[in-house]
């Protein structure tokens, strides 16, 4: 098999949302996912040397980002001293005395949502990577931030019905893409 | 001698666009009835129908996170310098 070689280039084009992603679920924090990808990034780019080519540059980035995660937990956790179990029994007016409202919701997220959701996560982002870049900026400001049409025509300087052209496209290419993969 | 088209006859490619717009809440009632009139009879419209709403589930399902747009230039610029002095 070739080696695969670094590019430093496209690296935050190509992988900065699938590593937000991926942060943000297991941080819980949005300035804090930043912080961590930041840090991934620059790492990465200190030790490119240690890239031996084996792994792809996204998985050998969530290496680098995964070992980010777990040194923040030990700081957070160092700061605290050491682990803690609170029990904070407080009645407040909205909760009642019935242990059954106390206990966990049985159609609350499980593990295996979560799992599966990380999953989904990972095959939306490979198929958005295969887009190209105006078209995958377009379909992530539209689809997954979420903001309005004028707001993107203004930012990419191009007319509502440009607009709704190249959505069209990028949601073509998409379904295609996880129709393969996922669906 | 040119035929008078119902305005509610649309064509295929108007209903797919009519489709992605709907996925965002952005087609307005008429062009929803429109829409409706040749997803009855249009197979290649109904099959863009089901694949459009299949996306979007999978979307809302995996609540995706992204950085906003500033946020990603932000990161570009700072990478961008760090990478200028590495090499």
């Amino acid at each position: 098999m070739p080696k695969r070689k670094l590019n430093p280039d496209n690296w935050i084009n190509r992988y900065s949302d699938y590593l937000f992603n991926y942060t943000i679920s297991r941080v819980n924090d949005r300035e804090m996912a930043k912080d961590l990808v930041q840090d991934t990034f620059f790492a990465a780019l200190k030790s490119m040397e240690n890239f031996k080519g084996d792994a792809s540059e996204r998985t050998w980035l969530i290496a680098i980002l995964k070992r980010k995660i777990i040194d923040y937990y030990r700081k957070s956790n160092s700061k605290k001293g050491q682990a803690e179990v609170k029990i904070n029994y407080t009645l407040n007016e909205d909760e009642t005395d019935w242990l059954e409202a106390q206990v966990a919701d049985p159609f609350d997220k499980t593990a295996e949502d979560t799992l599966e959701n990380d999953e989904l996560g990972k095959a939306i982002f490979k198929c958005l990577e295969k887009l190209p870049e105006k078209q995958a900026a377009v379909f992530r400001m539209k689809t997954i931030e979420g903001l309005d049409t004028e707001t993107i025509c203004n930012e990419l300087n191009i007319t509502a019905s440009n607009l709704w052209v190249i959505v069209h496209r990028a949601r073509n290419a998409m379904a295609d893409c996880m129709e393969k993969t996922w669906f | 001698m040119k035929k008078k088209q119902s305005f509610l006859f649309i064509s295929c490619d108007e209903a797919k666009l009519i489709c992605d717009k709907a996925q965002y809440k952005e087609a307005s009632f008429l062009e929803k009835v429109k829409l409706y009139f040749r997803y009855v009879w249009c197979r290649i419209t109904r099959t863009y129908v089901c694949k459009n709403k299949k996306l979007t589930q999978a979307i809302e399902r995996s609540q995706l996170n992204c950085l906003n747009t500033s946020e990603k230039q932000n990161l570009q610029q700072q990478f961008k310098q760090a990478l200028k002095k590495q090499q």
